[in-house]
């Protein structure tokens, strides 16, 4: 039997300490789950290798934060936006983009999609601190 | 777009029908005397028991129920909520199961009451719903007692609406404007074209909860607008009267949460006769399509309609041209014109014109949520999609009273959309 029961997620955050953002690569079909989990969402296929990301996407939607979607938490980020961001691998999720700000909007909004890249950030609360993993307007340097 | 996988589904082993609807007037049950100390068994046992009376049939009646509520520990300090009301309902001994998926609970809980009865395990079936979005019960007391739910706290509830693992530390907060944004940049609209066709449905939405009894709301943001000072009701919803919440939508185009419970009474088309003496005519469910997708995936509504949509109409065959009447679960409003581009109810990309037009209010000739949806009439939230179901059943009658659609209504389609977030759509018509 392939699929095994390990900690996926906690290698995930340990990574992320280590100042690595991993995903996990299909074997039989070649896509790439990032976040990982742990069987392929296109194939089924369970047999599955870690791999770095490159860090590397592109914007290609945006809306940038308001009254209600404005969180004093995470207020030390600021400014930014919430992005649709597909990575260089493939996945496309809905993440924050720092860097996006209405002096920039029409900008970015012009030059769609837009690059952009991962960025490993320090998470505060009052429970606790762990890193995550947000995204960051423009080129990977 | 991203990879989705895609479900046949077949047909059902024996027809299905809805036969009685039962709901609860949606409001904010602590701020009136009248309804102050109403508890979840009574919501519950009243939407469910006028449900039965509408078909004329008996608790004894009934094989199975299901119970829908979206945060039941929240809520009410329940686990296991369904057998917290058994009682309620006359149906002592008789077996049950809780469900919750949120704000798409009740229209899951008619794709689950007709599974059950289209398997040939139970003839007759009730689906039910109740929610307190509004007054929280409180921890040692009886349930009488409630606290207000402030709408802080329940912006940080519905954190627990994403995963834990990752998706809340993408610190994303895209939701409320995912689908109006897909829809703008589908179309080209521009900024203000978008800002007023969403501020053009929330106007249309309260003109037609004026008269309806079960809605949380009565008044007209037209009135709002002249008590303002305002001649056009449009200036006054762009207005700081109405403040953008993200950045697209405006307050306006927000669910109002409250308290409340809807139930369908569904039984096999074959027994219907046998059943009720003849003395109702049957709605038939001719197909219920289903899709989910976790909220970090972009325009998750989008392509979880368009694939709960296909589903649908491969069973049923349906052409969008037979559709009378749409419900779209419209908890953030532009969901409207996302449920009738997708089905196909309005011609793609022509909702917005449609909508600006005012041809999907209750008199118009593609009407949507003639209750009012979820910023007029209200959300429940479990129970919002049975309340649709309960509005749609009338409107199919008749019998909908002053917000009865100008057209005859034979078929309805039911967008159902929550739960962080699953999407449901259902057909129904009119047995013959």
């Amino acid at each position: 039997m392939a699929v095994k029961l390990e900690r996926i997620v906690k290698k995930y955050y340990d990574a992320l300490e280590e100042g690595k953002v991993l995903s996990r690569v299909c074997k039989e079909c070649g896509s790439t789950e990032w976040p990982p989990v742990m069987a392929c969402n296109v194939c089924g296929c369970t047999d599955m290798e870690w791999k770095e990301i490159s860090g590397e996407g592109v914007i290609t939607n945006f809306v940038l934060p308001s009254v209600m979607s404005l969180k004093p938490q995470w207020k030390e980020l600021e400014p930014y936006g919430y992005g649709v961001v597909q990575l260089k691998e493939g996945p496309e999720k809905n993440v924050m983009v720092m860097g996006l700000t209405k002096k920039n909007e029409k900008e970015v909004r012009a030059n769609l999609p837009y690059p952009c890249h991962v960025k490993i950030v320090q998470r505060e609360t009052p429970v606790g601190k762990y890193k995550t993993a947000v995204f960051e307007l423009g080129p990977k340097e | 777009m991203y990879h989705i996988n895609k479900t046949e589904i077949h047909p059902y082993k024996r027809s299905v029908s809805i036969i009685g609807v039962g709901c609860t007037p949606f409001m904010n049950t602590i701020d009136n005397p009248e309804t102050n100390g109403l508890t979840e068994g009574e919501l519950f046992g009243y939407a469910g028991l006028q449900a039965m009376e509408d078909a004329g049939v008996r608790p004894k009646d009934v094989d199975f129920y299901y119970h829908g509520c979206a945060s039941p520990l929240n809520g009410s300090n329940y686990l296991t909520p369904n057998m917290q009301v058994a009682e309620w309902v006359g149906m002592r001994g008789k077996a049950s199961i809780h469900h919750s998926e949120a704000c798409c609970t009740g229209y899951l809980g008619l794709e689950l009451a007709a599974n059950a009865i289209a398997s040939g395990k139970y003839d007759c079936v009730l689906t039910g719903a109740v929610e307190y979005g509004d007054g929280l019960a409180i921890q040692g007391l009886p349930s009488i007692y409630r606290k207000k739910f402030s709408f802080q706290e329940f912006q940080i509830s519905t954190e627990w609406l994403t995963d834990n693992a990752y998706t809340r530390h993408l610190l994303c907060n895209i939701g409320h404007d995912n689908s109006a944004l897909w829809y703008q940049t589908q179309y080209g609209l521009t900024d203000d074209e978008i800002d007023k066709a969403l501020c053009q449905l929330a106007v249309i939405a309260r003109r037609n909860t004026v008269n309806n009894p079960l809605a949380i709301i009565h008044k007209t943001y037209d009135e709002d607008a002249k008590e303002a000072g305002f001649d056009n009701v449009l200036d006054y919803m762009q207005s700081a009267f109405n403040p953008k919440v993200g950045g697209i939508m405006r307050i306006s185009g927000l669910e109002q949460k409250c308290d409340g419970a809807a139930a369908v009474l569904l039984c096999a088309t074959e027994k219907v006769e046998e059943l009720t003496h003849g003395k109702v005519k049957p709605i038939e469910v001719l197909g219920i399509g289903c899709a989910a997708l976790e909220a970090s995936n972009p325009y998750l509504e989008v392509y979880g309609t368009m694939e709960a949509d296909r589903q649908v109409k491969a069973r049923t065959g349906i052409d969008p041209s037979e559709i009378d009447l749409l419900y779209a679960n419209d908890f953030i409003i532009g969901s409207q014109l996302i449920a009738a581009d997708i089905s196909g109810y309005i011609p793609k990309g022509e909702g917005w014109k449609y909508v600006m037009d005012g041809r999907t209010g209750k008199d118009g000739d593609k009407p949507i949520n003639p209750n009012g949806g979820r910023t007029a009439f209200g959300h429940a939230h479990a129970a919002s999609g049975l309340a649709d179901v309960y509005d749609a059943v009338k409107q199919m009658r008749g019998l909908a009273g002053d917000h009865q659609v100008k057209k005859t209504v034979n078929t309805t389609y039911l967008r159902g959309f929550g739960g962080g977030q699953n999407l449901c759509d259902i057909i129904i018509r009119n047995k013959d």
